[in-house]
């Protein structure tokens, strides 16, 4: 029974911990940018800065593409089929983490990402949005 | 045939004959489109499908390599084998983009007319809610042409405005009229699109223009030459699709909220002095969208006249009056189209559709259903 509830708890837990760290989640560059330019960059419509994207499945990429791209990843799945084969944009990289990403924007001033955790990002880079 | 495959070759020689730091940087993709249809009625017909089952008129597979040569230049082809080609290989798209600026491009080579808001991803099923885009308005016959585009993106305010020129020359074997494949060929080709995004609204404008169209139609070779034999070569001349003017225009919007979507096109398409009739398309489309599949609708119309057929068509001799009607009649196409649709997300990058399309024919008054389904996918 005991271990029931342990369990209970754990899983509640983690339910609930998914959302809490999701409003975490930062989208930084070294290059100060409007809000309003990271859905044109990540939409494929702009080119000012390179985007990299966390993998598909990745959760922190789910919140930040309903948030403030407004899309699911199927939607967007469909936009960037289009946009890949008719030349009109090349789909962003990959990363596969928080670490990897914070690296690329730290060694890319033309760079932008985002990331699940505020508390990693240092005062070489600039906060542009929240999710 | 022989000219796809050498230019298929050429293309995969382009691609693997590069040196190798570039090869590491080609990036594959690819799509494709299982579908299968049947009409309802034993002598039905609709869109290359009759009352068997068939896969092949829209079952296609496709392969894009694409090697960034160096920042700002890439190189693309696109190799695609269709069903109703019998499979063969060919080379759908191929084409060097250069990135001038942050906003503008430009490509060259062989590359997709963009005539229709869907012309560029008319391939890519898994692009659009339709199984196929509506056929009141994408009949013209050819999707591509050779030359170059310019493309370019504005931010105002809150719009985006997306506006692409183009030039080249179409050259294609086309279905027109009868049974046999003729002969297009479209020089000097000019025009523009135009895009206005604002939110969840794209508003789309097209022109395009020719002097030099030519669509030659192999079935009326003789009844020309009838024609000028009788002294009607003023008749068999505007009968002719050779060296005339041609003009394209069309206007179209889509709201999406990703709830549900609405979206409309029109389009008028006319080749001055000749058999083409005036064509005006349109269709209008919307559905909604749940969790894990969507449910649409579209209606369409083709509405063709013959311009001023009595002045330009009135031949002495009855017989031959009844040939020249034959054939502007077999080319007029005045027709209703609905269908329904359904779509299932089947797995990340892949739907399965359903659909119901119903015509009908005004001249003939025929009436034909099609059932089709279908798995598009990307990866």
């Amino acid at each position: 029974m005991k271990k029931l509830v342990v369990l209970l708890i754990l899983v509640t837990a983690s339910i609930f911990s998914v959302p809490a760290s999701a409003q975490n989640g930062v989208v930084v560059s070294q290059t100060e940018i409007d809000d309003a330019s990271v859905p044109r960059i990540y939409l494929g419509q702009s080119r000012v800065l390179n985007g990299v994207n966390l993998p598909e499945d990745s959760a922190v990429r789910k919140a930040f593409e309903e948030k403030l791209l407004g899309q699911s990843g199927e939607q967007l799945k469909r936009h960037w089929a289009k946009l890949k084969f008719t030349g009109r944009a090349t789909p962003l990289n990959e990363l596969n983490g928080d670490d990897a990403v914070l690296e690329y924007v730290l060694n890319n001033p033309q760079g932008i990402g985002y990331i699940s955790d505020k508390s990693k990002v240092t005062d070489k880079l600039n906060i542009i949005a929240t999710f | 045939m022989k000219y796809y495959l050498s230019a298929c070759i050429g293309a995969a020689a382009l691609l693997t004959g590069l040196p190798s730091q570039a090869q590491d940087k080609i990036k594959w993709s690819g799509f494709g489109n299982i579908a299968a249809g049947m009409t309802t009625g034993s002598d039905d017909q609709l869109f290359g499908y009759d009352n068997d089952l068939d896969f092949n008129p829209e079952t296609l597979f496709a392969l894009q390599a694409k090697a960034n040569l160096s920042d700002k230049l890439t190189v693309t082809t696109q190799l695609m084998s269709r069903g109703s080609d019998d499979f063969d290989l060919g080379v759908e798209w191929a084409y060097l983009q250069y990135q001038l600026t942050d906003s503008t491009s430009v490509n060259m080579g062989k590359l997709r007319l963009p005539l229709y808001i869907y012309s560029d991803s008319l391939d890519v099923g898994y692009s659009y809610h339709w199984l196929r885009t509506p056929q009141s308005v994408y009949r013209v016959a050819f999707d591509n042409y050779t030359g170059v585009s310019v493309q370019h993106n504005a931010f105002v305010g809150d719009f985006i405005f997306n506006t692409q020129v183009i030039a080249g020359t179409v050259k294609d074997d086309v279905e027109a009229g009868g049974s046999e494949l003729s002969q297009a060929e479209l020089n000097n080709l000019i025009g523009f699109n135009a895009s206005a995004i604002y939110n969840n609204l794209t508003m789309r404008i097209a022109y395009y223009q020719t002097n030099d169209t030519n669509v030659h139609l192999q079935e009326i070779d003789t009844l020309l030459t009838s024609l000028e034999q009788i002294g009607a070569g003023d008749v068999a001349s505007e009968l002719e699709a050779s060296e005339d003017k041609g003009s394209f225009a069309g206007v179209g919007f889509m709201y999406d909220n990703f709830n549900w979507f609405v979206g409309a096109e029109y389009t008028q398409l006319e080749v001055e002095n000749s058999y083409i009739p005036k064509q005006r398309s349109s269709y209008i489309t919307a559905g909604k969208r749940f969790e894990n599949w969507s449910l649409h609708a579209t209606l369409g119309q083709t509405d063709d006249e013959i311009v001023d057929a009595e002045q330009r068509f009135t031949v002495p001799a009855p017989q031959l009056q009844n040939i020249v009607n034959q054939v502007l009649g077999g080319v007029v196409n005045e027709a209703t189209y609905s269908s329904v649709g359904v779509n299932f997300n089947v797995a990340p990058g892949a739907v399965f559709k359903f659909d119901v399309t119903h015509s009908d024919d005004k001249r003939t008054d025929a009436s034909d259903v099609l059932v089709s389904a279908a798995v598009q996918f990307v990866f």
